[in-house]
């Protein structure tokens, strides 16, 4: 690259920065996916890109600033208005205790310190295993349908009545036990049914394509513990924000491993998000307790949304894995190992500057978040993803969130595990792997 | 080992059947799953049937308007006075004390078998995270009840349980010569953790796939899938019962490793995640890399089997043990290091945690 000069260094980190400060502030909205946002940039961007007075690369920069900064800092809002998207949804049992009992920060910080050495993590490895992708890619496609397979059964499988039952008939005890289970497959057809229509139906028109799941995706995640907050009468108690916090290095390195092998089996997996892939890492791992878990959440998010970019971005492979990657490939291609490395850089610094960013948008929600009541607060939450929601997808986008939050609000209810909610995006895709979808779109009578 | 563990154990399993890994690969067959679903349905059967259709005799279960420790004392005693005098299995269980989605009451169960003396204290409010709320305890002088074991005891365990979160623990009490014997989660690890068991099962391969040769294959991968669970199992403390109806009490396990051990979970994901990588290499129509071992043997014999097998133990040798042994080294020094020599557990207390984490894990998903 003939324009790697030290000019062409700095505006790129210029435009890594600005694109984290966006995103950041960005992210502090709960239901707004930074993928929205971007979506719509490139809607003005594509068209305009050769007479747009930057560089590609630098837009690249400007776009993967936006992505790190909301890898960071949507656990403020997952924490604090406890309104989380599909990777962090798991992120929010803990969460929600910690805030209860006034350490939200804490658990802001720990995801976030989680996800800043998830970050560290990729840039350090992803040179080092980049020789070996290709051939790992190569041997793994032809088996696809069936890696995905194995993540929706282990889901379906994995699940384990909570409740003992009390009563004295052993068909009442194993009804009991057994409505959670229940409450999750029922998540999980329904979850599934809804996805095939998404996939399959152009509900959303055209222009906002892109957008077609994001409604879905904010119902069933983000929106049914809101609701609940909003019926229930629960308030929170005044946040202390601590400058001491008690992960030993131990928790550390337990949950950066685990976050680091979640996030980058569902970066390479196509279908599998963060949040599921840090789960079942959590689970090979054998990982144990709320610090650790909250880290490697943290790690497996920003591994799982700025890995997919870093695999686009490797000489020779190009692997288009995620929304950012298939649309920067529309007006940039990159070529050298020196793109490469200035990539890594631009991440690494972004991730640094997201992490203070989450620090300080942290401090200022813990100020506020207990001065007000929690019903008003979810009240705002609430209509702010309304907004968001409409504002992106329109009327029939708020008809499809209606359906999703009340799917998502089942988990919720009935403590089964919310990763049933999950099969809304790894069904269809599955389905469309194994050449299985059109019989299913048949069956269904949607066809 | 952990679920997950098991799961993958299994789908390894499946992925040493070259007609499955090729029929995966050419015609988008699913049967791979097959290996996964048999290896974690050893403990779908104990955790979602088993132990309700397990008959309890007793059953302890307190609520906070009624928080008194002799509740469970005496609960217990009249379950030991039963099994005594009518030589009888004697079951009894705890059930847990739920104040809402997030906040448990703790009571905690302790039997010492050497001083007899039986003693339930009621602990603190926990969240499902275990973690205390310091000054929730009752004061001492209502919170502890003890009493001196009328009959001699063994109990095997000698740690203090914990009943707190999701689904309590229960144990069956039977008198063996002047002794009453105490067995912890006696549902979990009898028939459904058997050789047996994984053969009646494995039928269930010709339902899916016919008679034709899918349909052994799948017999097998489900019998080894279902299996690998009990062989992974056996290298922990608790050990399964393995050939019933001909055997009735589970045969102790290797005491190589604890289900809940963090590097024997890695360890074994680790060996499965790359064995399953060399058997898609292999077994695929066009593979992607070999080794120079695997090259040398088929240039030496002139057979797959060859190639395979000279193959493997080059993997093996080459990508396998070296990151284990290099990073287990490791850890041992480093574990030296930050905090000395290992402590040395007494066996019971590793065996009840053991049986515990195992039905932690599922509950807490």
């Amino acid at each position: 690259m003939g324009m790697m000069d030290l000019n062409f260094v700095l505006g790129t980190y210029l435009f890594a920065l600005i694109g984290t400060v966006a995103g950041s502030l960005i992210s502090s909205l709960p239901g707004l996916h930074v993928y929205n946002v971007i979506g719509f940039a490139l809607l003005f961007y594509i068209p305009m890109a050769e007479r747009f007075p930057v560089h590609p690369f630098m837009m690249t920069a400007f776009l993967v600033g936006m992505l790190v900064g909301y890898g960071f800092v949507f656990t403020v809002p997952t924490v604090y208005l406890q309104a989380p998207d599909d990777t962090l949804v798991f992120n929010l049992m803990p969460g929600q205790r910690y805030l209860t009992e006034g350490r939200g920060h804490e658990a802001v910080v720990l995801t976030s310190l989680g996800a800043l050495l998830g970050i560290l993590a990729l840039v350090v490895l992803a040179p080092l295993v980049m020789p070996y992708l290709k051939l790992l890619s190569d041997l793994l496609n032809p088996h696809l349908h069936w890696i995905i397979g194995m993540v929706i059964l282990y889901i379906l499988l994995s699940e384990f009545p909570k409740d003992f039952g009390r009563r004295k008939k052993i068909s009442g005890r194993l009804i009991e036990g057994w409505s959670t289970i229940a409450a999750g497959y029922l998540t999980f057809a329904l979850s599934s049914v809804l996805g095939i229509i998404l996939f399959t139906k152009t509900l959303i028109e055209p222009s906002r394509a892109f957008q077609n799941l994001m409604p879905a995706l904010v119902g069933l995640f983000a929106a049914p513990n809101v609701i609940l907050n909003l019926i229930s009468r629960r308030e929170v108690p005044r946040q202390v924000i601590q400058r001491d916090f008690d992960a030993d290095h131990e928790d550390l390195f337990n949950g950066t491993l685990s976050g680091v092998l979640g996030g980058g089996f569902s970066a390479f997996i196509p279908a599998v998000t963060a949040g599921i892939g840090g789960l079942l890492a959590g689970h090979a791992t054998a990982q144990w307790g709320d610090r650790s878990f909250m880290i490697s959440m943290g790690a497996s998010r920003v591994v799982y949304y700025v890995g997919a970019v870093t695999l686009f971005f490797m000489p020779l492979i190009h692997v288009r894995r995620g929304l950012l990657a298939q649309n920067i490939a529309l007006f940039y291609a990159p070529e050298t190992h020196a793109q490469f490395y200035l990539f890594l850089s631009a991440i690494a610094f972004s991730a640094i500057v997201a992490f203070f960013m989450t620090i300080l948008i942290s401090r200022f929600l813990a100020r506020r978040v207990s001065a007000r009541s929690y019903r008003i607060v979810s009240a705002f939450t609430f209509a702010a993803i309304l907004g968001i929601v409409f504002g992106m997808a329109g009327f029939v986008g708020l008809a499809v969130f209606a359906v999703a939050a009340m799917i998502g609000i089942i988990p919720v209810i009935y403590f089964s595990r919310r990763s049933n909610a999950l099969a809304v995006i790894l069904v269809p895709i599955w389905l469309n792997m194994s050449g299985l979808m059109d019989k299913v779109v048949q069956l269904l009578g949607l066809r | 080992m952990k679920g997950f563990t098991h799961y993958l154990t299994g789908i390894t399993a499946a992925t040493f059947f070259l007609w499955a890994v090729r029929s995966a690969a050419l015609e988008k067959s699913l049967i791979i799953l097959l290996g996964g679903f048999a290896a974690i349905l050893a403990d779908t059967l104990d955790f979602r049937i088993n132990k309700y259709l397990y008959r309890h005799h007793y059953e302890v279960d307190m609520y906070e308007g009624n928080l008194d420790p002799r509740i469970p004392l005496n609960a217990l005693l009249r379950a030991m006075r039963a099994a005594w005098e009518t030589g009888r299995r004697i079951n009894i269980k705890f059930h847990t004390i739920k104040l809402s989605s997030d906040r448990w009451r703790q009571y905690s169960i302790l039997i010492d078998e050497e001083t007899r003396i039986i003693r339930v204290r009621i602990g603190p409010i926990v969240t499902t995270g275990q973690v205390p709320f310091p000054g929730t305890e009752p004061p001492e002088e209502r919170a502890v009840a003890e009493v001196v074991s009328p009959y001699p005891i063994k109990y095997g365990y000698d740690k203090e349980i914990n009943v707190d979160i999701f689904s309590g623990p229960d144990f069956d009490i039977y008198r063996e010569g002047d002794h009453l014997i105490f067995e912890f989660l006696p549902w979990h690890r009898q028939w459904s953790h058997s050789i047996t068991m994984g053969l009646l099962l494995a039928p269930l391969g010709f339902l899916i796939y016919g008679f034709g040769k899918m349909g052994w294959v799948a017999f097998w991968i489900i019998a080894v899938g279902y299996w690998t669970h009990i062989l992974t199992d056996h290298f922990g403390l608790m050990g399964s019962n393995l050939f019933p109806p001909f055997t009735r009490k589970r045969v102790p396990g290797f005491h190589v490793t604890r289900s809940m051990s963090k590097p024997a979970n890695i360890y074994t994901n680790y060996t499965n995640a790359m064995l399953i990588l060399w058997n898609l290499n292999a077994f695929s129509p066009s593979r992607i890399f070999t080794l120079p071992l695997a090259e040398y043997a088929y240039a030496k014999f002139g057979t797959f089997a060859s190639w395979y097998f000279f193959g493997l133990v080059n993997w093996v040798a080459l990508f396998i043990l070296p990151p284990i042994l290099v990073s287990y080294a490791l850890l041992v020094l480093y574990r030296r290091w930050y905090y000395g020599p290992p402590e040395v557990v007494a066996p019971g207390a590793e065996r009840v945690e053991e049986a515990l984490s195992e039905s932690e894990e599922y509950l807490k998903g």
